[in-house]
C-alpha cells in the first residue's frame, strides 16, 4: 500500500486542472454529451445564418404550404402556419437553452448563499432558513406561477422599454423559476457543508483564527463544487421541461418567441396528422436533458481530487 | 512560583447538553465531558495528557483551543483570561496556540495544495508580503523534512506520516508559542509513528515551544514529557514529573496503567491488577471519587466525597494526586 502511495507522489507534478480535464476525457459519454450540447448551442445561435443560407423567413407565415413534407428549402418541412420546422426549432433552441441555464445558476446562486449560511452559521439560523426553504417546498408551485405571471409589469414601476420588449416573458419565467427552484441546491448545500463544518480541515482553520467567509469561501465553497454542479447541470433538464409546462398554461414564453416547450405544446393538435411537430422538438428536449445529466456525471468524476487516474 | 505559566485552567467544565434538533428541540441529557480540569504548563514545558479513549482529552484540546466554550472554570494564557475575549485577543491567542489533530486526512483541506496549507496561518494573520509568506512556508516545509517542490501537490498524493508532517508544518509556521498535539501518531503506522515522534522532539529543541501532547501510548509519553497528567472521566486524577509519576504513580488508576503496559525481557511476572469494569458512561456522572466504580480500594468515603487534586503520599509536592487512599 505504502508502494502505491510512494508512486503517487512521485509521478510528475501536475495542476490540478490538468489532472480533471484528463479524469474528464476519460469519461466518453460526458464528452459526447458535452459535444453535443456545444453543437446545439451553435446551431442555436446560428439559427440567423442558416435562415439566410436557406433564403428564407422563420416568422413568415405562408398557409399555402401548410405541412409541406421535407425539401430542400425546407429540411425538416413546416408547421401548421408553413414556417420552417428547422429554423423554428433551431430558434427555440436558443430562448430554451437560454432560460435553461440562466434559470439553473441563478437558482444554484441562491440556493448555493442560502446553504452555506444555514450549514455553517448552524442553529437558529440553520433552523429558520430550512423551515423557510420547506416552506418555499410546499408552496403549490402552479398557482403561485400563474399569480406570479399575471403581475402587471407597469404596476411594479419598471420603464416601458422593458415591459413592452419582446422578450419579457423570457426574462419573466427566469426570474420566477429560480426565485422558486433554489431549494434543491439549498438542501444539498446545507446537508454537505453541515457535515464538512465538522470535519478536521474546517475545525483547524478555526483554530487558526480564520473568519467565517474565509471559511466559507476557501474550506466550504471549493468542497461543495461537484455536488452544486452536478445540482445544477441536472436542474438545467428540469427547468426546460418546467418551461414547456408554463408554455402549455400560455404562461411561458409567448409566441410567435419559439421555443421547445411552446413548440410542443402548438404540435399537440396535430399530434396524429403531423407526428414531426412533436416528435422534434420533444427529442431535442430528451437528448438536451439526457446530455445535461451525463455532462454532471462527468464532472463530479473530474472534479474530485479524491478519484484516482 | 517565580514565573506565571503560559497556560493555566482551574476548575475547567465542558458539558454537552443533549437535545432534539430543530428550533424546539428538548434537552434529554447532559454528557460531562470536562468535570474540573485544573492544569498548569509552562513557558517551553512538555506537558503529557494520558488517558483512554472517552475521558475528554480530544474535549479538553478543543476547549483549550477555543472550539468549545467551557461551561464554567477559568483559562489563563500567558496571565490573561481566555475567557470573553475580544475578536483581537481571540485572534492573538490563536496566533499563539496551534493544534496538530489525530487524522493528517482529515485534518488537510483536500482543494489546496500544501503551499496553501501551510501558508494559512500567515494569510489569516496578515503576516508579511505574499513572496515572505512563501518563504516562510518553504522554511517550515524544509524544517519538517518535506522538500519545497511538495508544496505545489495536494494531501491526496502524500502518505499519512507526509500529511503529519504538513500539518505540522502549519502549526509551527506562524511561530506558536503552544502547541497541541492531539493524538498525533496513533493515526499512523508504527514505523513512521517514531520518525513524527522524533520531528516533534527536535521542533521542540530548535524552537522552544511549549508542547501538549495528547496521547495513550504510555510508553511514547514517558520518552516525551517533562510532566504528565493523567486524566479520568473528565478530571485529573495525578500530575507530577514524568520520572515521579511513571516510578512512584500513586492513583490506583495510574498504577493499573503504569502497569498494563507490556515490557520486553525475562524477568519476574509483575502482579497486573487488570481494571475491571468499563469507564462509567459521562452522561450518568457519579458523586464521589470519579474512579470508585473501577477501584479496588474503594471505601465509603470514596462514594461521598470526590478527592482533590493534592499532594499526597509523596514528599514532592509537585507530584499530586486525586485519591484518598494513595500509594499502595
Amino acid at each position: 500500500m505504502s508502494n502505491s502511495v510512494l508512486t503517487v507522489s512521485d509521478a510528475p507534478l501536475q495542476s490540478a486542472m490538468a489532472l480533471a480535464r484528463r479524469r474528464f476525457l476519460k469519461h466518453k459519454m460526458a464528452v459526447g454529451s458535452a459535444v453535443l450540447i456545444v453543437a446545439l448551442a451553435l446551431l442555436a445561435i446560428g439559427a440567423p445564418l442558416f435562415e439566410m443560407l436557406l433564403g428564407i423567413d422563420a416568422s413568415k407565415v405562408n398557409l399555402l404550404g401548410r405541412f409541406s413534407p421535407p425539401s430542400a428549402q425546407h429540411p425538416l418541412g413546416t408547421d401548421e402556419l408553413g414556417r420552417d420546422l428547422l429554423i423554428r426549432l433551431l430558434a427555440g433552441g436558443q430562448v430554451s437553452l437560454l432560460v435553461g441555464l440562466v434559470t439553473a445558476i441563478g437558482a444554484a446562486v441562491i440556493g448555493t448563499i442560502i446553504g452555506l449560511w444555514a450549514g455553517y452559521f448552524g442553529g437558529r439560523l440553520d433552523a429558520i432558513l430550512m423551515r423557510f426553504t420547506d416552506g418555499i417546498i410546499a408552496l403549490p408551485l402552479l398557482p403561485l406561477l400563474i399569480v406570479l405571471a399575471a403581475i402587471d409589469l407597469n404596476k411594479l414601476g419598471l420603464p416601458p422599454a422593458i415591459v413592452q420588449s419582446e422578450n419579457v416573458s423570457m426574462f419573466r419565467i427566469i426570474i420566477i423559476v429560480a426565485l422558486v427552484g433554489w431549494t434543491t441546491v439549498a438542501r444539498l448545500v446545507r446537508g454537505a457543508a453541515l457535515s464538512l463544518r465538522e470535519r478536521d480541515f474546517v475545525q483547524a482553520a478555526i483554530v487558526q483564527g480564520a473568519s467565517a467567509g474565509r471559511i466559507m469561501f476557501v474550506h466550504l465553497l471549493p468542497n461543495l463544487f461537484s455536488p452544486i454542479v452536478v445540482a445544477t447541470t441536472l436542474s438545467v433538464g428540469n427547468v426546460i421541461l418546467l418551461e414547456s409546462v408554463l408554455s402549455f398554461l400560455g404562461l411561458g414564453i409567448q409566441p410567435p418567441i419559439p421555443s421547445w416547450g411552446n413548440l410542443l405544446t402548438n404540435a399537440q393538435e396535430q399530434i396524429f396528422s403531423a407526428p414531426q411537430l412533436a416528435i422534434y422538438p420533444g427529442l431535442l428536449i430528451f437528448l438536451t436533458v439526457f446530455a445535461f445529466n451525463f455532462l454532471g456525471d462527468g464532472l463530479q468524476d473530474a472534479l474530485d481530487p479524491r478519484s484516482e487516474s | 512560583m517565580t514565573v506565571a505559566p503560559l497556560l493555566e485552567t482551574r476548575g475547567l467544565v465542558k458539558h454537552f447538553s443533549l437535545k432534539g434538533s430543530g428550533l424546539f428541540g428538548r434537552r434529554y441529557g447532559t454528557v460531562h465531558a470536562l468535570n474540573g480540569v485544573d492544569l498548569t504548563v509552562a513557558q517551553g514545558e512538555t506537558l503529557a495528557i494520558v488517558g483512554e479513549s472517552g475521558c475528554g482529552k480530544s474535549t479538553l484540546a478543543k476547549t483549550l483551543t477555543l472550539l468549545h466554550k467551557p461551561t464554567a472554570g477559568w483559562m489563563w494564557f500567558n496571565g490573561e483570561s481566555l475567557l470573553n475575549l475580544s475578536a483581537a485577543n481571540r485572534a492573538a491567542v490563536r496566533r499563539q496556540v496551534q493544534l496538530v489533530f489525530q487524522d493528517p486526512f482529515g485534518s488537510l483541506n483536500p482543494r489546496l495544495t500544501a503551499g496553501e496549507i501551510i501558508a494559512e496561518p500567515l494569510v489569516i494573520h496578515n503576516i508579511g508580503q505574499k513572496s515572505e509568506r512563501r518563504d516562510q512556508a518553504e522554511a517550515a516545509t524544509l524544517a519538517v523534512g518535506l522538500k519545497s517542490d511538495d508544496l505545489e501537490r495536494y494531501p491526496h498524493q502524500f502518505s499519512g506520516g507526509q500529511r503529519q508532517r504538513i500539518a505540522i508544518a502549519r502549526a509551527i509556521v506562524a511561530d506558536p508559542t503552544l502547541i497541541i498535539a492531539d493524538e498525533p501518531l496513533s493515526a499512523l503506522d508504527v514505523s513512521i509513528q517514531s520518525q513524527i515522534l522524533n520531528l516533534l522532539l527536535e521542533l521542540r529543541e530548535t524552537r522552544g515551544h511549549s508542547l501538549i501532547f495528547i496521547s495513550h501510548d504510555l510508553a511514547v509519553v514517558r520518552h516525551l514529557a517533562d510532566r504528565v497528567a493523567v486524566m479520568y472521566l473528565g478530571r485529573i486524577v495525578e500530575t507530577g514529573l514524568a520520572e515521579s509519576v511513571f516510578v512512584n504513580p500513586q492513583h490506583p488508576y495510574t498504577r493499573a496503567l503504569i502497569a498494563a503496559v507490556p515490557r520486553p525481557g525475562a524477568g519476574k511476572r509483575r502482579s497486573r491488577n487488570v481494571l475491571a469494569g468499563d469507564v462509567p458512561s459521562p452522561l450518568q456522572f457519579p458523586t464521589g471519587c470519579v474512579f470508585q466504580s473501577r477501584c479496588a480500594k474503594v471505601q465509603e468515603i470514596c462514594r461521598v466525597t470526590g478527592p482533590d487534586l493534592e499532594s499526597r503520599g509523596t514528599k514532592n509536592d509537585r507530584h499530586k494526586t486525586a485519591c484518598h487512599f494513595p500509594g499502595d
